[in-house]
């Protein structure tokens, strides 16, 4: 052996022994294909000897429907030579010496020796990263939403089930297009450049804020939808993930919803004008009734009768009790349509004070009050006077028979609520009819045996209602009537009010 | 002549016109000019249509309806409060609108007094004579009117 032949062979063995310690399998072939080395990551990876490998050709460490196809390849890899990862997008196998398959990822690089050119092929077994990739997949297809991942030039690298059922394409279809197929066309130029923004400073975020998204179906059909990004960091760099929500349902209740409103806003209006038109034209026909019946009074004075006369006022009473209701029935409507003015109420002096104005009124009676300490509510000052004027007033009203009037008012509480009652010892009422107490203008006695028109209760319902409280009573004849109502602790919006 | 302190009473209906003149008539009041609607008013006081030429003199008060046909009562308010011949002419609002917007609306135009027509024929009655006792007999009208009096 000359020195020369020494020096190469020392060479080969360095060479040989920098192939072994490479982490990769690596195989080296000849313009012709034929292998010249494999290092013993390959031996293992294939389960060949480097002996049965020596000059067969690289297309032995492929499974048979590849190999023809690489033979093509490889003599126009042999053209412009540079090195590079083989096969970009494409997915390659290798196979074992038994038969068996596994994902490889190959990288190429050309050495110049004196014998020619010669290629370097590093070989990886992929075979744990696509198993981590499948579970993967089938995390996102076990998602509710559509999700869609892109990379930094928006093509699309995984699509889960949910998104091809939204969108109507296969899988396949979509893996390695732009994601601007999903979006429709009028879209398509200002998505690619906030898309191109978005990977300047990813960070997840809902997309679009404040606008309306769109997605575009393989049919061509748009659909709204509702959109949520959020960058992955991968050994591909960064990706984002999308998360795509169908809101076609929802955006049609929200229209459902919007119409309902504006025709509750209509009917609201209609009312308006109605009880404008109760307040303005149908009092001045009742004035006229009385105003003219007065006139024709004054006209036969000395040849009326006395049937005569009272016929006359009989007229006039009616047409006076007819706009009483009418008042009535105008201050019912404006409960309904004022806005509430709420503060913190003391009750104690709220009710003292509405007491002490109904005493005057009392003259002889004998009346026992058993009031317990009240506490401070959330209430609007005037509306809660009608409240308590209405149901202090009827209590003393319905016990007016009796010689010793009593009246209690208490409050008990739980978590929510307040709830108040007032108890009398008056003449009470049938329990069947108590659906009635609280409607307008219902009477559970007759008009001449207690005075009032029957709009007291309708008033305090409606406004506690609109406090977000609640009324109802408890009564039996001859046995006294409990009224009880609420009022929630915490300060509530307008519950009620359209 | 004592008594040409005249009252121009805008009123389309004819009931309340005729239960309004009966109750001026027995406090004696009888210088009333009556039109019906907001159009016949800006006649009136411009002296033109029906009314040109007219011998009475301008009203010491205007007694004014809120709604009317053609110019409603709010819109007569408007042109006579944005017109220097006749914005001093004190104006009072005498409608059965009990609406706040109407209130309001009445007021920030420049009424000078808001009455809502009683329901009860015995205090519209009572309330008609009381206003225009003090519209013509007590309240002392602007300077200006005193001298636009008719030739």
């Amino acid at each position: 052996m000359n020195a020369m032949d020494l020096v190469d062979t020392i060479i080969k063995t360095e060479f040989q022994n920098f192939l072994n310690s490479a982490p990769d399998a690596m195989v080296i072939v000849n313009e012709s294909g034929n292998i010249l080395f494999i290092n013993s990551q390959a031996e293992k990876l294939f389960g060949y000897k480097p002996a049965e490998l020596i000059h067969q050709k690289v297309e032995i460490l492929m499974p048979q429907e590849f190999r023809k196809k690489h033979i093509s390849h490889r003599a126009s890899f042999f053209k412009e030579l540079g090195a590079r990862p083989m096969g970009a997008g494409l997915e390659l196998f290798g196979s074992r010496k038994d038969g068996t398959k596994f994902p490889v990822e190959i990288s190429l690089s050309p050495i110049e020796t004196q014998e020619g050119t010669i290629i370097s092929a590093a070989i990886r077994d992929i075979t744990d990263r696509k198993n981590e990739e499948q579970k993967f997949i089938g995390l996102l297809d076990s998602a509710p939403d559509a999700m869609v991942i892109v990379n930094d030039k928006g093509v699309m690298q995984l699509i889960n089930k949910q998104a091809e059922r939204i969108f109507g394409y296969k899988r396949e279809e979509l893996i390695g297009k732009k994601v601007e197929v999903l979006i429709p066309q009028e879209f398509h130029k200002v998505h690619t450049q906030h898309r191109e923004e978005y990977f300047d400073t990813p960070r997840v975020r809902p997309m679009g804020a404040g606008l309306e998204l769109f997605g575009a179906r393989k049919d061509g059909t748009k659909f709204p939808v509702e959109i949520s990004l959020s960058p992955l960091g991968t050994s591909k760099g960064i990706l984002i993930s999308a998360a795509i929500r169908d809101i076609t349902i929802r955006k049609k209740t929200e229209n459902d919803l919007l119409d309902l409103n504006k025709s509750l806003i209509e009917i609201n209006r209609e009312l308006e004008s109605f009880s404008y038109s109760i307040s303005h034209d149908l009092r001045a026909p009742l004035r006229h009734i009385i105003g003219f019946s007065n006139k024709l009074a004054k006209l036969l004075s000395n040849r009326l009768d006395e049937e005569s006369t009272r016929v006359l006022n009989k007229i006039s009473e009616s047409a006076t009790n007819m706009s009483m209701l009418m008042d009535e029935l105008l201050k019912f409507t404006r409960i309904g349509r004022t806005e509430l003015a709420v503060n913190r109420l003391n009750l104690n002096n709220l009710v003292t004070s509405v007491k002490d104005n109904l005493i005057k009124g009392l003259n002889s009676r004998k009346v026992t009050w058993k009031i317990s300490d009240l506490p401070h509510v959330y209430a609007d000052n005037n509306l809660l006077i009608i409240v308590l004027n209405n149901l202090i007033s009827n209590a003393l009203k319905f016990s007016n028979m009796r010689e010793q009037t009593e009246i209690e008012i208490n409050c008990t509480e739980n978590e929510e609520e307040f709830i108040f009652n007032i108890k009398d010892n008056g003449i009470g009422f049938d329990d069947q009819y108590k659906g009635n107490l609280f409607g307008v203008f219902k009477r559970l006695h007759a008009d001449d045996e207690f005075t009032g028109i029957g709009i007291g209760l309708a008033f305090v319902k409606r406004i506690i209602q609109r406090h977000g409280g609640k009324v109802w009573a408890q009564g039996e004849i001859d046995k006294g009537a409990t009224f009880y109502f609420t009022l929630p602790k915490n300060k509530k919006g307008d519950l009620w009010k359209i | 002549m004592e008594n040409l302190k005249r009252l121009l009473l805008v009123e389309d209906s004819e009931n309340d016109v005729e239960l309004i003149l009966d109750a001026l008539t027995e406090i004696n009041i009888q210088t009333v000019d009556v039109v019906r609607n907001g159009l016949e008013a800006l006649d009136f006081l411009l002296c033109r249509g029906k009314y040109e030429g007219r011998n009475n003199s301008n009203p010491v008060v205007v007694f004014l309806d809120i709604k009317m046909p053609k110019i409603t009562g709010l819109e007569l308010l408007r042109r006579m409060k944005g017109d220097d011949n006749y914005k001093t002419i004190p104006v009072v609002m005498f409608t059965s609108s009990k609406e706040e917007s109407d209130i309001v609306k009445s007021y920030s135009l420049g009424a000078n007094a808001y009455i809502v027509k009683p329901v009860d024929i015995e205090n519209f009655t009572k309330t008609i004579k009381g206003l225009a006792q003090f519209w013509i007999e007590m309240n002392e009208p602007p300077p200006v009117l005193k001298t636009q009096n008719v030739e």
